[in-house]
């Protein structure tokens, strides 16, 4: 899964939350700011981990799509400042998360789990046990 | 090397073009990363809100450990600091990407007035922490009537 649909992020900047780019030519309906979320991705012996930051979304608001080979992952920001407060500075933009991933064919997309913990996506992605190998008998003809 | 023309003259040195033109460079992007603040901005970033009786800090902090997580005042002064969630791999695993933040992290920042102690809470909600310092009563706005005369 080292491929990524998205456009790859900046080593320099890559702690600063960046805005997501759509696909080129479409423009977003919303006028909510959509970030890319920043992720560690690791590989097991049985499977690919992917741990994504998305503070601000809890399990509601979080979504794991798998369509053919392209995993997207997005999730919602609930809003949560509290009543009559005022924003005064702000260093960090709010906005909904979106990323896509392409994931490679050994994926068991059947067996995929997710599990959101503090504001962190964390997704399983087992890889399907190789087939055995199959011998054919070639007979004579 | 002989540098010196016979007329005593320095003749066209092409390193000492590239010497100079390579500070010449390096004056510019120094002057623009300062001006701009890129490349030194502090982390992690902090949102600032407020009403009238307190401030609200917000950090983006996804899967901290919130009982690790430091909160000092002094004075004006708040002083946030914690450990990232790192995560690790065994023996024969490896990260094929390492984008989320690791290590410790600290943060201070001074307020325009000196916060109360007794009237600070911090909550730890989706991966946001929150700090509510409250506005001691000398520091609120005050309201002055006018009277007429």
């Amino acid at each position: 899964m080292n491929h990524d649909a998205n456009p790859t992020l900046d080593k320099a900047e890559s702690n600063l939350k960046q805005e997501s780019s759509t696909p080129a030519g479409s423009e977003r309906i919303q006028s909510r700011k959509v970030f890319v979320p920043l992720v560690d991705i690791l590989e097991t012996g049985d499977s690919l981990i992917l741990v994504a930051d998305m503070p601000g979304v809890d399990l509601d608001g979080v979504d794991v799509i798998i369509e053919k080979n392209i995993l997207t992952i997005r999730g919602k920001v609930s809003d949560h400042i509290p009543e009559g407060f005022e924003l005064r500075y702000d260093e960090y933009g709010l906005g909904d998360y979106e990323r896509n991933f392409t994931i490679p064919n050994e994926i068991d997309r059947d067996a995929v789990q997710a599990t959101m913990k503090d504001g962190v996506l964390r997704l399983t992605l087992p890889k399907v046990r190789p087939a055995a190998a199959k011998k054919v008998t070639v007979v004579a003809g | 090397m002989n540098l010196l023309n016979r007329f005593g003259g320095r003749i066209w040195d092409p390193w000492r073009e590239i010497g100079q033109l390579q500070n010449e460079i390096g004056r510019v992007l120094e002057g623009a990363r300062r001006h701009t603040g890129f490349g030194q901005r502090e982390l992690p970033a902090v949102n600032f809100y407020a009403n009238e009786n307190d401030v609200l800090l917000m950090l983006e902090l996804a899967g901290i450990d919130p009982a690790k997580v430091d909160i000092t005042l002094t004075g004006d002064t708040v002083t946030i600091q914690g450990e990232h969630a790192t995560e690790t791999v065994g023996p024969d695993e490896n990260f094929h990407r390492r984008e989320r933040p690791t290590g410790s992290f600290k943060r201070t920042v001074q307020l325009p007035f000196a916060v109360e102690p007794a009237k600070t809470e911090a909550t730890y909600e989706k991966g946001v922490l929150s700090v509510r310092l409250g506005r001691p009563e000398s520091q609120k706005p005050k309201k002055v009537l006018v009277k007429s005369v």
